[in-house]
């Protein structure tokens, strides 16, 4: 009996793969088919990736690997140099059934990554992804106070998205990285909970967050933490339709295109 | 003479310091827990050993030195369990102390939310996170007197007595505060008030 070949599900990423761009081009809904047991993320035009990228790229290749056990994903990494490594990094180390397309190794030391995209099912993870993001801050130089926030920061987010995440079987991805010419570090948490991007109301339940004045949440007082220190921290929030960018002077939300679940950000300077 | 022995039925971490000069203290070190202190199931098992603390200490002291980051799930657990074992025993100063700026940010963070206010020795010093401003006023001139009773401190203040007593309660509320009857008093009863002294407190920190 001949053997049945199965085109594997093709994913072809170019451009500016950040934010937003990012979520849509690696989570949208009905990207995949589930009936492929094989992914190939080609990102071989890719020119740019942030954590939210890599976070993202982790989420989708969890989802395909839960829809097709036995699966495989190849990624096929940008021709850009350090586009590449960044990415490969937030990638590292690859999971089982990820290969990449050529025979390049995966970075075993990091330049921009504290934390690579990482699942967490639990809050000892969310904890234990504290710790490891805090030993890479000191190896990385970056100053006791500035570590413990993102170290917190990450803590707080992946336990965020494990309350909130609602309507998922997948597990938030968190991960932290160098940006802005390494001048800030990157926190993101991504998930795919339906409970606040998928409401028709989804901008204004975004804009009702309190801002970091009156707001008794862990977002709003890292906020105040950072005023307190002189750091610079702003958070975002891509939710479904809506955007929120917040900082120590202003709130604000702004509707965009429709990504699913949440990502929660936080900035802070190095 | 200081006394070290692990109390029956507590984890690890906690101990018993005592001296013939100073009150006994109970210590929980969160630092035996690990420098990072997340998830809610770790704060239930530590508020668990504040809550089964040894009752006849003088004061129950949560030292937070050595612990880096500590995460507001797991800190609600600790600050719901010092608000009922200061119901329990109000008797008995509770004190958090050795918290760097950070872990020390997010008890406010958590305190605030929940409307509780919380002794806390810092620069060798008691002050209330979570409270208001004109309570850690008071908690001050209270801890200038160290012993007083309500009219030496109303005096002090320049304040009325009923507004006094108010304060008085919340600061005995957050751990900072005792009392007790006034076995001097030769009329009537009389309360004494009194606030730990801090250099006290402090020997018992890693």
């Amino acid at each position: 009996m001949a053997m049945e070949f199965m085109q594997p599900e093709l994913l072809t990423l170019s451009g500016k793969l950040t934010r937003a761009r990012a979520l849509d081009a690696l989570l949208r809904v009905g990207l995949s088919s589930g009936s492929a047991a094989d992914l190939m993320l080609c990102a071989e035009s890719v020119t740019d990736v942030d954590v939210v990228a890599g976070a993202a790229a982790r989420l989708r290749i969890c989802r395909h690997l839960r829809e097709s056990p036995g699966g495989q994903v190849t990624i096929v990494p940008p021709r850009d140099a350090s586009t590449a490594e960044r990415l490969l990094e937030l990638l590292s180390p690859l999971p089982v059934g990820v290969l990449l397309s050529d025979d390049r190794a995966v970075p075993d030391q990091t330049r921009y990554g504290f934390m690579p995209a990482t699942l967490i099912a639990d809050s000892e993870q969310a904890r234990l992804a504290a710790e490891f993001a805090l030993e890479a801050c000191e190896a990385a130089r970056v100053s006791g106070a500035r570590a413990n926030l993102i170290a917190l920061a990450l803590m707080e987010l992946a336990d965020n998205a494990l309350i909130h995440a609602t309507g998922t079987v997948d597990p938030p991805v968190v991960a932290a990285t160098v940006a802005g010419r390494e001048r800030f570090v990157e926190v993101a948490a991504v998930d795919l909970g339906e409970g606040l991007s998928e409401p028709s109301d989804c901008l204004d339940l975004v804009r009702q967050i309190p801002g970091a004045k009156e707001g008794a949440g862990f977002l709003a007082g890292l906020i105040r933490m950072g005023s307190t220190r002189e750091l610079q921290i702003s958070i975002e929030i891509i939710s479904g339709v809506a955007r929120l960018r917040w900082t120590p002077a202003s709130h604000r939300t702004v509707r965009g295109n429709y990504v699913p679940g949440t990502t929660v950000i936080a900035r802070i300077n190095r | 003479m200081i006394d070290t022995r692990p109390l029956a039925g507590t984890g690890a971490s906690s101990v018993v310091y005592g001296s013939a000069v100073s009150v006994k203290h109970h210590v929980v070190r969160l630092r035996e827990r690990g420098t990072v202190l997340g998830t809610r199931s770790l704060g239930t098992e530590v508020a668990d050993e504040i809550r089964t603390s040894d009752p006849t200490a003088g004061a129950l002291i949560l030292d937070f030195s050595g612990v880096r980051v500590a995460s507001s799930p797991f800190l609600d657990e600790i600050v719901c369990a010092v608000r009922s074992t200061i119901v329990d025993h109000p008797d008995r100063y509770v004190v958090s102390a050795g918290l760097n700026e950070d872990v020390l940010d997010t008890v406010q963070l958590v305190a605030d939310r929940r409307g509780i206010a919380l002794a806390v020795l810092q620069d060798e010093k008691l002050r209330l996170v979570g409270g208001k401003r004109h309570l850690e006023e008071t908690l001050a001139a209270a801890q200038e007197l160290g012993s007083f009773t309500a009219p030496q401190l109303a005096e002090r203040l320049q304040l009325k007595l009923p507004n006094l007593h108010q304060r008085l309660a919340q600061i005995q509320e957050a751990g900072a505060l005792t009392r007790a009857d006034d076995t001097t008093a030769e009329r009537g009863r009389r309360l004494m008030f009194e606030t730990p002294d801090p250099a006290d407190l402090a020997k018992s920190l890693c």
